[in-house]
């Protein structure tokens, strides 16, 4: 049984990966101070239950004492908040100073949209190049000739920087792709911006983080990485398009019938 | 259609119990069966108990080999048996979980058993106790029937009940509470056969791809959630329960419409002649009329598989350039198709009909309130063709088919007869409204109505600030030559075109 | 830092002398009481009683997390459910009702409303609260809160979560749920918050102004100074939820008669459609809500802990035979803990869409916060250290909550880290962690409070032998509930899922949760070992007299239980409450608050002096 992170232990992203250390290594602190207090709380116990004297021992403290156990922890404490301030910003915030991360406008990748109970994506015309924020934004404000769409399934890139805008038709939800180590809450009239990068190919499960109504648990979807996700969404344009005549162009026969939303 | 001799003997056939250890939950019985139980209880009970002779209890069902339902059927033979305990080979692959599943020994006369465990490392398959029942010697080929509709009997209580219904009766408890806005669609009440977005053509119920493609994408706009990443076995399963509740529930309505003439009146009395009536119509032509409905139905959905009753195109889908959405325009408001009436000038599903009071189809007397309604008496309102939201499917291909056959259950009729490349530039028309808009001023460019700002250009133009972003292939930028005739000239300063809405 | 003014303690004195004149009936003295001590008792009933409806609530999440959609016992034969078969808003209901029962009519009111009540005055050396009858209303706006959550189960039950964010708590149609029943809970959530509002006033004064003489600041109890801080986070905290309550419900707008047509649009953006209803008119923003809410909510949950902590002070300093290792720590601590809880309400939202810049200024702030729980949780094993132990009931549950705390603040520093609470948010590891600190500290500590503190409040002793069993069970059983959830979490398990298994990568997470089932039918049914014992130890207990574990605190010199007006005469407090084996007596290894002994040096008449202590019940060990 694997009780560890899904994915086989390993996130699928380099923020992942980080995350995971981190959590390895808060693991071990808490790991270490648990066993320590425990085996004090323990110890104490003990040596209480045999205490044999008449009366306790009569003390209201120690100033030392209380110096040490402040500030060791203060210490260990302020280790952990300087060693992942420098994840949380590169990863989150996006004017960051390092431009060697974080996204572009030319990473955008799809609108994904979260309504009860599913995942609605609208993916920008195949070949479709955005060069600014603005571009992106007059891209999201409505429906544009030789958008694609899908339902409950994300297509994004593999090892290379995917941006998608996340949006609610209805309430509160939020996008939570657990392999990727990826979740961010959809506010009903924001559209809020994700960027990750995947660096294992594969189908990645999604699912709704926030509690959006009776049929929260119901919004299964999934994210795939793929090398080519111009070809990928070539693909469902055909299928968009097809007529019921014409095959459509790069799809084998036989898979035609699938109906896009 | 088969004869009615092969329909009664069908009714003998395969009434097998496949069943389920949990979930308490009951069949329920059509609104009317109450009424029909004050005047005649006989009528009542005959048709309760036949309901529950062919299609049992969600946690036992039957399967009813006159239905065209694929139950699940595995053959093997016997190999050796101690007891309850047979070793067996089986064709294909069982499921892991065998119990209460049908067990159909060919013997000289048929024995119907019930399994209650299968090993499939030992291949031991365990039948249930059964008083009385004689040895099974090794050789007796077998079937195992049920094992498909138990499992979307499983699946449906576990996704689709709470919503559907028990009895695909559009009752959950949470349909209950979808009711709040007036034009928001409650769940697919099966019982009548009735589903809106179908493939086939007008007159043929929907086929089994029909409803895998409704459970797989859903029905965006409604609270029909997409099922995209379930097993297709599961998918399967799950399509042929409902098939076997929309049956069931048709079957029940049919035989209260045999036995109509026995419901109480309006003023709450019984009908003059119950007893002879009674007599003819609850038990002398009961089982008749309980043959009839089965074979109908069983033509109607078998019919709805059948590839000919598709609705596909002949000629490929027009070009989509501004000629053919003119093309499209003009036959949207024309007097000959008239869409506009229900979908408005605009398209936005406000069309003047809205207003009018319409006739109850089965009554015959008119609707209290105006507006449209769909065959379960429940308001409806035509598309909103602006909002980009297909719920049938955005493909050009499923647009031909609404425009081509209609949606089933809706007043949205059916164009067959119109030919294919003008439905085409319907469709073509249809697809741009959301995004290019639903107007042409006179140069024969397209515009949205409301307050879009852009409505009163009339030329295509590039402002270097919001210069979008590269696309690989644009439409084409000139003017079309032929003028619209009897289109009304909105002139395209004009930003709220009132004068366009208003017509009726 | 003031003094009673010993002329009004006298007048006081003088009321209670005429006992015989002022005979009260049976309401006045039982229902309508205004004697802080009965008003603690029917608060401890209460709150007791809705802790078996809150659990109750609890097990049926945990039966359809075991076995989804089979037949639930009980809650499967009600309304939204059929043929025995839990809907998934029944569900949603479940968990919303649960969290709202134990929080507001559970936790909070039983820390601040039972024990503060019966204890300030008495601690403090008082006679009665400083405003007895706004006491008495504090009680009693209780049931108005009760009958309002009642009536939302009524209506289905809100569904939204105890934490109702907009849009689905703002919308009538986006769940069921979201319509009459969400606005029952908001006139509950009010009335519970008016109700507490007016404990803490209450308190508050009397801390500052009733004080016996001789009782400073630093000679209170560690009891007091965590019910005088807790008071202080109420009052601060809880207007901005009573108004975030309001808001929401005038953006709701389906109250009738002169509020009808009230519609705000506090929370509600523009043009939302859910359920296919109108598009909204708005302009308002979803995420203020989370702000409002949860910077109440985050001071709650330490009115949630303050007090327990301050209680398990007094108990351990008591059966450890020890003074408090760092009395002036230990307090600057609770000060510390509350101070800092006003300004960590973000590390709920770091994922909700707020500016990202924030998540590191809440991230340093959460972060701090760990270090004052981390010093109290020092001196607690401090105050074990060389002590002589008795092990009984109180003991133990002492010792639980402060390693259950321990469990529950070392699961809190993953969500300080703001990238790894990225994951873990909103998945059972949130759950693991407020659990722990929810039942593994307060209320294990609230039973040890029970236990010690019932013979104060009755006269009789709780069943030594019963309370272990029921200790032991509740123990092994809480454990084995509540610490596989850190798995579950780590595993992805999101919280408020009906059904997780339909979700691939969780379906192999149904034996965990199964087995958490089981542990938790076990600790419920544990807990009527609980209230066996408070009943039967009501009528058939063991006799206690004034002070049956020979401890220090004011409250042990009154008789048990004390009448009205508290005690004998007015208290005179002559040192701090923790003098355990203090080396100024000889024979006994107590030294209460109140007893007088002569300075050093002076004629030493032995222990004739005046003010001795009253005589001691049977000493329980």
């Amino acid at each position: 049984m694997d009780w560890a992170f899904p994915g086989n232990r390993e996130a699928a992203t380099p923020l992942g990966q980080r995350i995971d250390d981190l959590f390895f290594l808060i693991t071990g602190i808490v790991t270490v101070t648990f066993i320590g207090t425990m085996g004090a709380l323990s110890y104490v116990l003990w040596k209480g239950s045999k205490n044999e004297d008449e009366k306790g021992w009569y003390s209201h403290g120690s100033h030392n004492l209380e110096v040490i156990w402040t500030i060791v922890p203060a210490g260990v404490l302020l280790f952990i908040a300087l060693y992942q301030l420098d994840v949380w910003a590169i990863y989150r915030v996006r004017d960051h100073e390092n431009r060697d991360v974080g996204p572009r406008p030319s990473h955008l990748v799809a609108e994904v949209t979260a309504r009860q109970f599913e995942w609605r994506i609208r993916y920008p015309a195949p070949g479709t190049k955005f060069t600014t924020y603005k571009q992106i934004k007059a891209w999201l404000a409505k429906p544009h000739a030789g958008d694609v769409y899908a339902v409950n399934k994300l297509f994004v890139h593999l090892n290379r920087e995917t941006l998608i805008y996340l949006k609610s038709a209805d309430v509160q939800h939020a996008f939570f792709v657990p392999d990727l180590r990826v979740k961010q809450d959809a506010m009903p009239g924001q559209s809020i911006d994700i960027w990750f990068t995947v660096n294992k190919s594969g189908k990645f499960n999604l699912t709704c983080a926030e509690l959006c109504g009776w049929g929260h648990y119901k919004m299964r979807g999934e994210v795939e990485a793929v090398e080519d996700l111009e070809a990928r969404l070539k693909e469902l344009k055909d299928l968009q398009d097809y007529d019921g005549v014409t095959p459509p162009g790069t799809v084998p026969a036989g898979a035609s019938e699938e109906a896009t939303p | 259609m088969t004869t009615r001799h092969s329909i009664l003997r069908l009714l003998a056939l395969l009434p097998l119990v496949v069943g389920c250890a949990d979930y308490q939950a009951e069949f329920v019985n059509d609104e009317r069966v109450a009424a029909l139980e004050t005047t005649s209880s006989v009528a009542a009970t005959n048709l309760t108990n036949s309901l529950n002779t062919h299609f049992g209890t969600p946690n036992a069902l039957v399967a009813w080999g006159a239905l065209p339902i694929e139950f699940g059927e595995i053959s093997g033979t016997v190999l050796s048996a101690t007891g309850n305990s047979l070793r067996v080979s089986l064709e294909g692959d069982p499921p892991t979980a065998l119990n209460h599943v049908a067990v159909v020994l060919e013997t000289k006369t048929p024995q119907n058993r019930m399994a209650s465990s299968y090993d499939a490392d030992t291949r031991i398959l365990t039948l249930t106790e059964q008083e009385a029942a004689p040895a099974v010697t090794p050789g007796t080929p077998l079937r195992l029937i049920g094992h498909k509709l138990q499992a979307g009997r499983r699946l449906y209580m576990q996704h689709c009940m709470h919503c559907h219904g028990v009895t695909g009766d559009g009752n959950g408890p949470t349909a209950r509470y979808i009711r709040n806005h007036r034009f928001n669609p409650l769940p697919r009440d099966y019982r009548r056969g009735l589903f809106k977005f179908t493939s086939t053509k007008n007159g043929f119920y929907a086929s089994r791809d029909d409803l895998r493609r409704t459970v797989r994408q859903g029905l965006a706009g409604t609270y029909m959630p997409s099922f995209l990443l379930i097993d297709p076995d599961e998918l399967d399963a799950i399509v042929e329960f409902v098939r076997f509740l929309a049956m069931r529930g048709e079957i029940e309505r049919r035989l209260l419409t045999h036995l109509a003439p026995l419901m109480p009146t309006d003023d709450g009395d019984p009908p003059k002649d119950l007893q002879s009536l009674e007599k003819e119509l609850a038990v002398d032509t009961f089982n008749e009329a309980l043959a009839d409905a089965a074979s109908l139905v069983a033509e109607n959905w078998t019919s709805a598989d059948a590839p000919e009753n598709l609705v596909i195109p002949t000629t490929a889908r027009l070009p989509d350039d501004e000629k053919s959405r003119l093309k499209g325009r003009n036959l949207f408001i024309s007097t000959k198709i008239n869409c506009a009436k229900c979908h408005g000038e605009g398209g936005r599903g406000n069309g003047g009909f809205l207003k009018d009071i319409q006739k109850n189809p089965e009554t015959q007397q008119n609707y209290p309130t105006p507006g449209l309604r769909d065959a379960w008496h429940k308001m409806i309102q035509p598309r909103n063709l602006t909002s980009g939201i297909y719920r049938g499917g955005r493909r050009p291909l499923d647009v031909f088919r609404r425009v081509t056959a209609g949606i089933k259950a809706t007043p949205m009729a059916g164009f067959a007869t119109v030919p294919e490349t003008d439905r085409w530039h319907i469709v073509n028309y249809v697809l741009s409204i959301p995004i290019d808009g639903a107007f042409f001023d006179e140069h024969g460019h397209q515009y949205h109505g409301g307050d879009d700002s852009h409505a009163d250009h009339d030329h295509p133009h590039d402002h270097e600030a919001d210069k979008p972003a590269d696309k690989p292939a644009d439409k084409p930028a000139d003017k079309p030559a032929d003028k619209p005739a009897d289109k009304p000239a909105d002139k395209p300063e004009t930003t709220q075109p009132k004068s366009a809405k208003d017509k009726k | 830092m003031s003094t009673v003014n010993p002329a009004a303690a006298a007048a006081d004195h003088d009321h209670d002398d005429h006992h015989g004149h002022h005979e009260l009936s049976f309401i006045r003295k039982y229902v309508f009481s205004t004697d802080h001590k009965m008003i603690a008792v029917q608060f401890l009933i209460t709150t007791l009683l809705m802790l078996l409806v809150g659990g109750s609530l609890a097990l049926g999440v945990r039966w359809q997390l075991a076995w989804p959609w089979q037949n639930m016992p009980v809650f499967g034969q009600m309304f939204g459910s059929e043929g025995g078969q839990i809907s998934p808003e029944f569900y949603t209901m479940l968990f919303t009702m649960h969290a709202t029962v134990m929080i507001f009519l559970v936790i909070i009111p039983i820390l601040a409303g039972a024990f503060g009540n019966f204890l300030i005055p008495l601690m403090i050396g008082a006679d009665d609260m400083a405003f007895p009858t706004l006491n008495m209303l504090s009680y009693w706006f209780m049931w108005p809160a009760i009958f309002f959550f009642g009536l939302s189960f009524y209506f289905g039950g809100a569904a939204a979560g105890w934490t109702s964010y907009p849009l689905l708590s703002a919308l009538p149609e986006a769940a069921p749920g979201s319509g009459h029943a969400q606005n029952m809970w908001l006139v509950a959530v009010t009335f519970i918050g008016v109700s507490s509002m007016m404990g803490s006033v209450n308190y508050m004064t009397t801390i500052i102004n009733m004080r016996a003489p001789g009782m400073t600041l630093f000679r209170m109890p560690l009891t007091i100074w965590s019910m005088f801080i807790t008071a202080i986070l109420q009052a601060f905290a809880l207007p901005v939820l009573t108004a975030a309550g309001f808001m929401m419900l005038f953006d709701r707008a389906q109250l009738g008669g002169a509020l009808e047509g009230i519609h705000t649009s506090f929370f509600v953006p523009s043009g939302i459609v859910v359920n296919n209803a109108a598009p909204t008119v708005g302009g308002g923003q979803a995420l203020l809500w989370q702000h409002l809410f949860w910077f109440y909510s985050h001071p709650a949950v330490y009115i949630m802990l303050l007090p327990a902590m301050g209680m398990v002070s007094d108990m351990l300093a008591a059966m450890c035979r020890k003074p408090i290792f760092g009395y002036k720590p230990m307090a600057y601590s609770l000060a510390a803990i509350a101070g800092l809880g006003f300004i960590v309400w973000g590390h709920h939202m770091f994922t909700s869409g707020m500016n990202p810049a924030l998540g590191m200024t809440f991230m340093v702030s959460t972060i701090m916060i760990a270090l004052p729980s981390a010093i109290k949780t020092f001196n607690w094993i401090g105050t074990i250290w060389g002590g002589k132990i008795r092990f009984n009931t109180v003991t133990l549950n002492c010792i639980a909550f402060v390693s259950q705390f321990v469990v529950g603040g070392l699961s809190g520093i993953y969500m300080a880290a703001v990238p790894v609470d990225i994951y873990i948010h909103d998945t059972y590891f949130i759950v693991a962690h407020f659990h722990y600190v929810l039942f593994g500290a307060t209320l294990f500590g609230v039973f040890g409070a029970i236990q010690f503190w019932f013979p104060k409040m009755f006269g009789r002793m709780m069943s030594e032998r019963l309370g272990k069993i029921h200790f032991f069970l509740t123990f092994v059983g809480f454990n084995g509930t509540f610490f596989p959830m850190h798995l579950l979490g780590v595993a992805g398990m999101p919280r408020r899922y009906a059904d997780p298994y339909i979700h691939p990568y969780l379906e192999h997470l149904m034996p965990m949760n199964q087995f958490i089932t089981v542990c938790a039918i076990v600790m419920g049914l544990a807990q009527l070992i609980l209230v066996y014992n408070w009943f039967s130890s009501i009528y058939w207990g063991t006799e206690a007299g004034r002070n049956p574990w020979n401890a220090n605190g004011v409250e042990w010199i009154a008789p048990s239980p004390p009448p009205h007006g508290n005690f004998d005469e007015v208290p005179t407090v002559y040192r701090g409450p923790y003098e355990y084996s203090s080396p100024l007596v000889e024979g006994r290894d107590y030294l209460m608050q109140t007893e007088y002994l002569p300075p050093p040096g002076s004629d030493d008449s032995g222990d004739a002096a005046d003010d001795q202590p009253a005589e001691n019940g049977a000493d329980e060990s």
